[in-house]
């Protein structure tokens, strides 16, 4: 029993606090909770819970790939797969992307309304700040 | 006609706004453009019987190719449109067609709005039929999406509805209702395949009176599990076609429901799916002058019906296998009757994110979706087809 609930963890998920929420200075939310971070890199939504539109950014950096699975249970290849379904079939256009951390927030600081899940909150830049993921 | 000018319209406004990106205007800034594009390209191979055309010596009029532009003028609204052809083997031939044009109003999470030619929601994947790069295997369940009838349930003209609703802690719950109208092209594969099914081999006219249906899809609490229920009314399809051989004129109407139940677990390495497709068919076709011995109509009475169980391993990030089993029934009350069970195996390599080699292998006994017209020395039992693809994206 504890085997398989060991392997059930193991292939199911990752614990949300492997991951980070990074928002552009101009997002009035100040905490999102788990399921709307995934709901968004999902694109099944694009507003955040206040309304706002949101602009979303994907780090295709390999650090990133876990946060982005301990949100969604997918990897940033499998999600941009997703993505090419939503753009190809008319359901979506395709999230800004970025090769590393730091693209990634420069981008995010750069762009209004933008938002990014990396693993960890480290040298963010002005222009962007953090936001709390709330396990729900 | 109408679909050609839409065509037309797309087309320079496609090529239009990509030359504007180029240039970068600050008008075009401001609308957000963007353009992406796939081209793939194949080889088909089957062994004892022709399939979708002449296979046996294996063929590569196998490919597809789209481009689109999407345009965000302002926040929550998205305008876009899509021109794509195929060929697959005898079907098509690369005529291009609109595949999509819309504009897009996402009021808010819950409610959407979808307006001009869009794709139809059914089953967890026929709005990405066409997209190679969205899928590891390279065909989708030819028995519950089918291959030669694309046309008739890819997309209308009309109008969506549709959105996500969050269900607190029982997961939440995404919908859409739309209605439309079609005229298809008496050029595409569509005809042809109508064609084959013994309406007369020159097609005047195809249309839809109207076509009306939704999806609702549960994402429950556990995560990656998903449940999907769809489904389409057609309202008087209607052909319009001459049989030069017997010298008749035709006339078909019919009315057509599909409904789709799908269920998908998402794993981080492996995604399991089984689906479900139920097509009901009535109408009939008249013939002028009639047929000696079957008077001048024929009842149409459709009962198609078809399953699979797929599983897919995302061994890597580069690297993917996949397994599934399928049947279809010609009719699902006499599951004795016309039908095909197949086993198939797949892998893809993505040796980069945007570029993908794909090799299938296909194992069937049965007959349901050969045709006598591509068998004349004969149709066997037990057959099977290797497919490679390659796909590129942007």
């Amino acid at each position: 029993m504890r085997l398989f609930l060991i392997i059930l963890m193991l292939v199911v998920g990752q614990s949300v606090n492997a991951a980070v929420v990074v928002v552009h200075s101009s997002v009035v939310q100040s905490e999102i909770t788990a399921d709307q971070a995934r709901d968004l890199l999902l694109g099944r939504t694009n507003t955040f819970e206040n309304g706002q539109n949101v602009i979303l950014v994907i780090c295709m950096d390999e650090a990133a790939d876990g946060s982005i699975k301990a949100i969604t249970g997918r990897s940033a290849n499998l999600l941009l797969r997703g993505w090419k379904r939503l753009v190809f079939s008319g359901s979506g256009a395709m999230p800004m992307q970025s090769s590393t951390v730091s693209d990634a927030l420069a981008l995010v600081a750069r762009t209004p309304r933008a938002m990014v899940v990396l693993p960890e909150a480290k040298d963010v830049p002005s222009g962007c700040r953090v936001i709390k993921i709330l396990d729900k | 006609m109408c679909d050609l000018i839409w065509y037309r319209i797309s087309l320079c406004g496609i090529f239009g706004m990509a030359l504007a990106t180029a240039e970068e205007t600050n008008w075009v800034d401001q609308l957000n453009l963007e353009t992406h594009g796939f081209a793939s390209f194949g080889y088909l191979d089957t062994s004892h019987n022709n399939w979708l055309g002449q296979t046996r010596d294996g063929t590569a009029e196998f490919w597809e190719v789209g481009a689109n532009v999407i345009a965000r003028p302002m926040d929550r609204l998205r305008i876009g449109a899509q021109v794509f052809a195929r060929d697959l083997v005898k079907y098509d031939n690369g005529n291009p067609t609109l595949d999509w044009a819309y504009a897009d109003y996402r009021l808010m999470d819950a409610i959407g709005i979808q307006a001009g030619r869009f794709k139809l929601p059914l089953g967890l994947y026929n709005e990405s039929l066409d997209i190679d790069a969205a899928r590891t295997s390279i065909f989708l369940a030819p028995s519950v999406y089918a291959l030669r009838s694309r046309d008739l349930y890819i997309s209308t003209d009309g109008a969506k509805i549709y959105g996500l609703c969050d269900l607190n802690s029982a997961g939440s719950f995404e919908y859409a209702a739309f209605v439309g109208a079609k005229e298809f092209s008496t050029k595409d594969g569509f005809a042809t395949y109508i064609s084959e099914l013994g309406v007369g081999d020159k097609i005047h006219e195809m249309r839809i009176n109207y076509v009306a249906g939704g999806m609702c899809h549960w994402h429950t609490p556990i995560a990656g599990l998903g449940f999907r229920v769809s489904g389409v009314y057609a309202d008087d399809f209607y052909v319009d076609a001459y049989d030069t051989v017997n010298v008749q004129d035709t006339e078909t109407h019919a009315d057509y429901w599909s409904g789709y139940v799908s269920l998908i677990y998402e794993m981080p390495s492996i995604t399991l799916v089984t689906e479900y497709l139920r097509l009901r068919g009535r109408g009939e076709t008249l013939y002028s002058p009639g047929i000696p011995g079957f008077g001048n109509r024929i009842e149409i009475r459709d009962n198609t019906e078809g399953a699979y169980i797929s599983a897919t391993w995302h061994v890597k990030p580069w690297l993917e296998f996949y397994g599934a089993l399928e049947g279809a029934w010609v009719d699902a009350n006499d599951r004795d009757g016309t039908r095909a069970y197949s086993w198939i195996v797949a892998a893809n390599v993505m040796p980069l994110q945007h570029w993908s080699l794909k090799l299938e292998y296909r194992d069937t006994y049965g007959t349901m979706g050969i045709y006598p017209s591509d068998n004349t020395g004969g149709i066997a039992y037990h057959w099977q087809v290797l497919a490679l693809k390659t796909t590129v994206d942007f």
